[in-house]
């Protein structure tokens, strides 16, 4: 008897969990779009649905005096509860990325189901445009634009991943600025079928100080970035050189920077690298090689110094050499922490030195202009 | 009725010991060495490690004394009555707060991470009466649900670091030293306390009662060092996955580190991962039970035919009730375990124990 007692217990203890919701109770964002108009938040959610096994999505807009208010107003117009745990991409407009990060990282941060792993972008547009564009290849642009800048990220570092929790980390620390890649829309040619395509472009990245002022890097500085951070697997790079260009692919790389003294750095920069496409005439050169080592270390040299020098000049240590102070020389960085950016980022100096061994040079012997 | 005759062996005595000691970093503990100690924790842990060992060779050597007696019996022998009676009186209202607060970290960390729907209490019952059941068998039982447990969460350990492994990162461990020695000494005495601490409850049974007592020192003493090692490499792994800004946001650095796993084949498996220190919590919370169970029934002389099941029923209840009545506001409690909780857990349970070492040289 008191075993039949006790698996009817059983029954109800192993039926379900209390309060628990069906999946199709739940409304699934993907893409999430913040925005700050008329002193409130709008939020704009893009979620997935399937529909005769085709993926689609329909696109929700709400505001409120918190982004906890202007999400929970989603729910005005949804028939199913909204859902971030799956969130891949947070989209923030750059007035969010300038003066309301507090606000984005309190919530985030605090609301359970929020994961830590999807990724910050910022809008060049209203984010409204990016949630509500289907784009090309996917129909969801959330997807699109997770995927391109994974690809980017692995191909051509220009930009780079940066996931929620780094952007927290990032705006929490004394000794590193926010850093976001920016993104921005563009008509496609109109196609007989789907006259409503979009293109999405990763336009640059975004940083942001103290003073809440924002500059963008260009591409170079961009790529300066991915060195200088040991982010991104490759890049490339087009140098001039004698009538024409050649593009070396450099993978593999590994950058170390150690404070000297309190006031400079020295910078160690190594990379393996492809050398293809060439459309100079190197018949002049004696070694081949050896100029494109050198020009390619150059040119290293130049990118580095010309972000350090962005760095420098907007008072904004998006590279987070305040980080490494503070772990490497920890009592003068906990000195001069809160004034780091206005008073001493300017003053630092920097020995770079680059290191570039070049693995391959292609299939060809010798370039074909030079055999002209 | 308990039976005092009951035995077991080494192996399964030390058995519990790794979820004991790891048990009550859950929630708060990792929290606070790392608040109050930044990046410097490697330091704290390494001198609270030091300690504790001290600690565990006088815990062996008290022991080890009078191998027929139950801690409590020792301390009624060695102390005068009006000095015997109270301590056993604290040591027993320290275990159940210790019993208590374990349930609540867990219970509230359910409530506020994976089900925030459900009420606080409902989530007590289902994890309570898993206790309760436990604690109404023998000593062989719990410790064999232990040892099973125990090599369930070495596996989830196992996924837990090497999923974390890619992101890894040693400046976040910078600097290694901050010259703040008051925080260092301060973080070391946390993790003295609260490692060193629930080692207390293993005395639940005498030496004698140990079928190859000569092998259990040693045995002891191995897991005590696994168990740091493993304490160890979660803290490394949590403050170089996180770095310390994280770390200090958030309440549960350890689930947040979790929630960076991510396999192949799996995403968000944070709450999976996290059952590991459930596990821990689940063996804290019924050695507790058990103590206290016992304790009760041997001090008071009762005997009933089902007094070893409305023991352990009472003290449940207490435990489930007790932060349903007075503290409804978790965040009080919460605020005021960081406070206390390590002062209580080893003043009382490590600080009766070191008085306990010079009387019994006394009395030699």
């Amino acid at each position: 008897m008191k075993k039949i007692i006790l698996l009817l217990l059983m029954m109800f203890c192993l039926s379900g969990c209390y309060n628990y919701s069906e999946m199709n109770e739940l409304a699934i964002i993907s893409a999430l779009g913040i925005d700050y108009e008329n002193e409130s938040f709008k939020t704009y959610a893009q979620v997935v649905e399937f529909k005769d096994g085709k993926e689609s999505f329909v696109s929700y807009t709400s505001e409120g005096k918190t982004i906890y208010e202007a999400l929970r107003n989603l729910s005005k117009y949804s028939s199913k509860r909204m859902y971030i745990s799956h969130l891949e991409i947070l989209i923030l407009s750059e007035t969010i990325y300038k003066d309301y990060n507090y606000d984005v990282i309190d919530f985030f941060s605090n609301y359970p189901e929020s994961g830590l792993n999807y990724f910050v972008v910022v809008s060049q547009e209203s984010p409204e445009d990016f949630i509500k564009t289907s784009t090309p290849l996917n129909t969801l642009s959330s997807e699109s634009i997770v995927e391109m800048i994974k690809l980017n990220n692995k191909y051509e570092s220009f930009a780079n991943v940066i996931t929620f929790d780094e952007y927290i980390d990032d705006y929490i620390s004394k000794g590193k600025s926010l850093i976001v890649p920016r993104i921005h829309i563009t008509d496609n040619k109109p196609s007989e079928e789907n006259k409503e395509d979009k293109i999405i472009e990763i336009k640059d990245l975004i940083i942001v100080n103290d003073k809440k002022e924002v500059n963008y890097l260009n591409e170079n500085e961009s790529i300066g970035y991915s060195l200088l951070s040991n982010k991104g697997k490759r890049f490339i790079l087009t140098i001039p050189c004698p009538n024409g260009d050649y593009t070396i692919e450099l993978k593999s790389f590994k950058t170390n920077i150690e404070p000297k003294n309190n006031n400079t750095f020295n910078i160690e920069v190594s990379s393996f690298g492809t050398a293809l496409s060439f459309t100079c005439d190197l018949t002049n050169e004696k070694k081949i090689e050896e100029f494109i080592v050198d020009s390619t270390q150059d040119e290293i040299k130049n990118i580095i110094l010309e972000t350090l020098k962005l760095s420098q000049s907007t008072k904004t240590d998006f590279i987070g050499l305040g980080d490494i102070l503070y772990a490497k020389k920890y009592k003068y960085f906990n000195k001069i922490q809160e004034d780091w950016e206005e008073k001493y980022l300017e003053k630092i100096k920097f020995n770079v030195t680059t290191n570039v061994s070049i693995n391959k040079l292609g299939n060809l012997k010798s370039t074909l202009k030079g055999s002209d | 009725v308990i039976n005092i005759k009951e035995k077991i062996n080494s192996n399964a005595l030390a058995s519990l010991v790794p979820s004991l000691v790891k048990a009550s970093f859950f929630g708060y503990g990792i929290s606070a060495i790392f608040i109050s100690s930044k990046t410097s924790s490697i330091f704290s842990l390494i001198i609270g490690f030091i300690l504790s060992f001290v600690y565990v060779l006088i815990f062996l050597k008290v022991y080890s004394y009078k191998e027929e007696m139950t801690m409590l019996e020792k301390i009624d022998y060695l102390f005068p009555k009006v000095i015997s009676i109270p301590l056993i009186i604290v040591i027993l209202i320290t275990i159940f707060f210790l019993s208590l607060l374990i349930y609540y970290l867990i219970n509230y960390f359910v409530v506020s991470h994976y089900l925030t729907e459900t009420p606080f209490w409902l989530i007590g019952i289902i994890l309570i009466s898993s206790v309760f059941y436990l604690s109404t068998k023998n000593y062989e039982v719990l410790t064999r649900v232990s040892t099973i447990l125990t090599i369930v969460s070495i596996v989830m350990l196992l996924v837990n670091i090497f999923g974390l492994l890619p992101y890894s990162e040693m400046n976040n461990i910078l600097p290694l030293y901050n010259f703040e020695n008051k925080k260092i000494v301060k973080s070391s005495l946390i993790f003295f306390s609260l490692f060193s601490s629930p080692l207390f409850l293993i005395t639940f049974i005498n030496k004698k009662q140990i079928t190859d007592k000569e092998k259990v020192n040693k045995k002891i003493i191995i897991h005590i060092i696994l168990s740091f090692i493993v304490t160890f490499i979660i803290f490394y792994m949590i403050l170089s996955t996180l770095g310390i800004n994280l770390i200090e946001l958030f309440s549960y650095p350890e689930y947040i580190a979790l929630k960076k796993i991510n396999l192949n084949f799996a995403k968000s498996i944070e709450n999976i991962c996290f059952l590991v220190w459930s596990i821990f919590a689940y063996i804290l919370c019924t050695t507790g039970v058990m103590y206290l169970k016992d304790s009760i029934i041997d001090t008071f002389k009762l005997k009933s035919d089902n007094i070893n099941k409305i023991i352990p029923f009472i003290i449940c209840l207490f435990i489930i009730l007790i932060p349903e009545l007075l503290f409804k506001d978790n965040h009080i409690l919460t605020g005021y375990i960081y406070g206390i909780a390590p002062i209580i857990l080893g003043g009382v349970l490590c600080g009766i124990v070191l008085l306990m070492f010079p009387l019994i040289k006394l009395k030699k």
